[in-house]
């Protein structure tokens, strides 16, 4: 019978639409969660990416001044050892060359290189190599220079360390004592040239 | 009995302190050792008894962990906690301090002699190995400074007939390393111990390589030349160094030493 078939068919359509109804308020839970996660998710990855960019900015500084500070070195030294021709100052020259040839090819730009960290050590190595040969080595020829280093902790330099006078002839370390700062910690101001004296070992 | 060891002298030798290390020089006839009372003795024998024939203090401001003799037997290398390294030089029973290595920025934990006597190598908790080369006017260069290993570097040995350097450390690694163009590199790790690697000895043909470890092992190494007959994989012209065998349950604790 037609009246029957039409209130089947409108009933069905009556309960579909309050399905419809009830359904915000029934899943509102889950609705409100998550909006809430979408929009967290999307300030947390804004602030983290702000964060992981200065973060990465910094440490990138440390490494840049770091190197800097090696670079300048070896420069330094190779100007002052330039005009001179010994067997030893041409070692001292080939540890120089290296360690600037090292710090020119390393990748500047590319901070998902694989072997940065491999590359810096090697570096590092290098630098304190260099750094031994140039100023242990320098009796006589050239005016051995104090170099001294700002400390992390403040201005103070640092000189002879006192609990190591030197006790024979060979020590020249005792007016040389470096102590490279530890990667990591505050940006090192690099080398500060304070005065020009003359070491000679005192061999005979 | 054949092959028993029977005590000969019991010698107290540093006084107040642990006796770190001893070394027999080349020739067998002095033994030397060092301790925690900063000093290192040289011993040798007079008649039947072991007398103390030279101290030598003035040295070292920390324990000296290690000494070493060099192959000719005139100089005796002592490495100590207060990040030096001294070569004595022996004039007849007197030892004079020729020079001081300083460089490493903590305790030195180990030197040794290459067996051509022109190199020396010394690692630290620092966790480098430093190679110094040493010229017919006693003057000590550093050649190279290593950073490969990533945790404090226990001990260094030098192969008995290449020039090849072996360094333990806590990293739980071995490391070999050889000269290229002019430059000390790491060329081969060894891994395989669980823990720290105390120390390292070559056998007499250079052949085989032992480490002892915190791990309670000791395993055997061999160095494969490429085009090896048993077919172990090697890259290229360079040996290629593989664990033949491991030494477990013959010790309880850590092993501390190792010797062919």
């Amino acid at each position: 019978m037609p009246g029957k078939q039409g209130q089947g068919r409108a009933g069905r359509a009556a309960m579909a639409g309050s399905q419809d109804v009830f359904d915000a308020i029934v899943m509102a839970d889950e609705r409100f969660h998550g909006e809430g996660y979408q929009e967290g998710y999307e300030e947390g990855s804004s602030l983290g990416i702000i964060e992981g960019r200065r973060h990465g900015t910094l440490h990138g500084a440390k490494i840049g001044s770091e190197i800097g500070c090696y670079q300048g070195f070896a420069f330094a030294w190779r100007c002052l050892l330039h005009s001179c021709a010994t067997e030893k100052d041409s070692k001292k020259m080939k540890a120089l060359e290296s360690l600037i040839g090292m710090i020119q090819k390393f990748p500047y730009d590319d901070p998902t290189y694989d072997k940065l960290h491999e590359d810096l050590d090697r570096i590092r190595g290098k630098f304190k190599q260099t750094f031994h040969v140039c100023l242990l080595f320098s009796a006589g020829n050239v005016p051995v220079t104090r170099l001294c280093w700002e400390t992390p902790q403040g201005a103070t330099e640092i000189q002879t360390t006192a609990a190591h006078p030197p006790r024979d002839p060979h020590r020249l370390a005792a007016h040389t004592t470096f102590t490279p700062p530890p990667p990591g910690q505050t940006v090192p101001q690099g080398p500060r040239l304070v005065q020009t004296q003359r070491c000679r070992s005192q061999k005979g | 009995m054949k092959d028993s060891l029977v005590l000969l002298a019991r010698v107290p030798a540093h006084p107040d302190s642990r006796c770190w290390f001893l070394a027999w020089n080349p020739a067998g006839t002095l033994l030397a050792s060092c301790g925690g009372d900063r000093r290192v003795r040289i011993w040798g024998t007079e008649g039947d008894s072991w007398i103390c024939k030279s101290v030598l203090s003035e040295g070292h401001q920390r324990t000296v962990r290690k000494v070493a003799w060099s192959p000719c037997g005139n100089y005796l290398a002592s490495a100590s906690f207060d990040a030096t390294t001294c070569i004595w030089k022996k004039n007849q029973d007197d030892f004079e301090c020729v020079t001081t290595l300083e460089g490493h920025e903590n305790e030195v934990k180990s030197v040794a002699w290459a067996p051509s006597g022109n190199l020396l190598a010394t690692c630290s908790r620092d966790k480098s190995v430093w190679v110094w080369e040493v010229d017919e006017e006693d003057e000590y260069e550093c050649v190279s400074v290593l950073n490969s290993h990533t945790q404090d570097v226990k001990h260094v040995v030098w192969h008995p007939s290449q020039e090849l350097l072996a360094s333990a450390s806590y990293d739980d690694t071995v490391k070999l390393y050889r000269e290229e163009e002019d430059d000390w590199v790491c060329y081969a790790t060894l891994e395989g111990h669980e823990s720290t690697v105390w120390s390292l000895a070559f056998d007499p043909s250079g052949q085989r390589l032992a480490s002892c470890s915190d791990d309670r092992t000791v395993r055997i190494w061999r160095q494969y030349l490429p085009n090896n007959e048993q077919g172990v994989a090697c890259s290229g012209s360079d040996p290629s160094w593989k664990c033949i065998c491991t030494l477990s349950g013959f010790h309880s604790r850590t092993i501390y030493d190792v010797a062919w």
